[in-house]
């Protein structure tokens, strides 16, 4: 990795952790780990889709395949 | 299941003799578990050792130290770093170097790496007590007794 890509990276590890912290101390019964890793399996997606799936205590389905 | 630069960074964790642990349910998995699972959870002595960064940068990663100031543990990042996961703090275990010396080594492709043997993966995932840690403890627990008693299942 360049030291530009290595920025970018820990920019965006900074950037997804300060939001599930966020997310965590609205919602003391979220798994942080769990969260974190819903995001970065599934690419990009909006931290609100998975505020939004997780009050409902629906399974997160992945947008690419459709299964769970 | 890992990517030809993961497997190389085990290997270079291996060349520079860093003692590392798989912890969680790769361990298990690894030990005959019928269960998937995707990361492996790699436990180190010491995630401030600045060998960890050479190795990963070696095979095209990088390997980020703790971050306090936002909680953000280490953290193995790359294109092609994608499966590995770094523990940071296991509950129900001993010190490292304890379950270093009681660890089994198993080859993971082509790989010797350290293994947190069964009964410790299912003390870690006791005290966790999170729901999907409890809910594989009867399956955990089954393969074990089916180890000990010689395997006639050959799970």
């Amino acid at each position: 990795m360049t030291p530009d890509e290595i920025n970018r990276f820990r920019e965006k590890m900074t950037d997804l952790y300060r939001r599930a912290n966020d997310f965590c101390a609205r919602h003391p019964e979220a798994d942080r780990n769990v969260l974190i890793q819903s995001w970065r399996m599934r690419d990009q997606t909006p931290l609100q889709k998975v505020e939004f799936a997780l009050l409902r205590g629906k399974t997160l389905k992945s947008k690419n395949t459709g299964k769970c | 299941m890992l990517t030809e630069k993961e497997i190389l960074f085990l290997k270079e964790l291996n060349v520079k003799n860093i003692p590392f642990l798989i912890v969680g349910m790769m361990a298990a998995v690894l030990q005959d578990v019928p269960l998937t699972t995707q990361d492996i959870d790699l436990w180190f002595e010491n995630t401030d050792d600045p060998r960890l960064n050479e190795a990963a940068q070696r095979c095209g990663g990088v390997f980020l130290p703790v971050n306090l100031m936002f909680q953000i543990p280490p953290l193995l990042g790359g294109d092609d770093f994608q499966n590995l996961d770094v523990v940071y703090g296991i509950q129900g275990l001993n010190s490292f170097q304890d379950e270093y010396e009681n660890a089994l080594t198993i080859e993971l492709a082509g790989v010797p790496v350290k293994v947190l043997p069964l009964e410790r993966i299912i003390a870690s995932k006791m005290a966790t007590g999170r729901k999907k840690d409890k809910a594989v403890l009867p399956l955990l627990n089954t393969v074990l007794l089916d180890k000990k008693s010689g395997g006639k299942d050959g799970a």
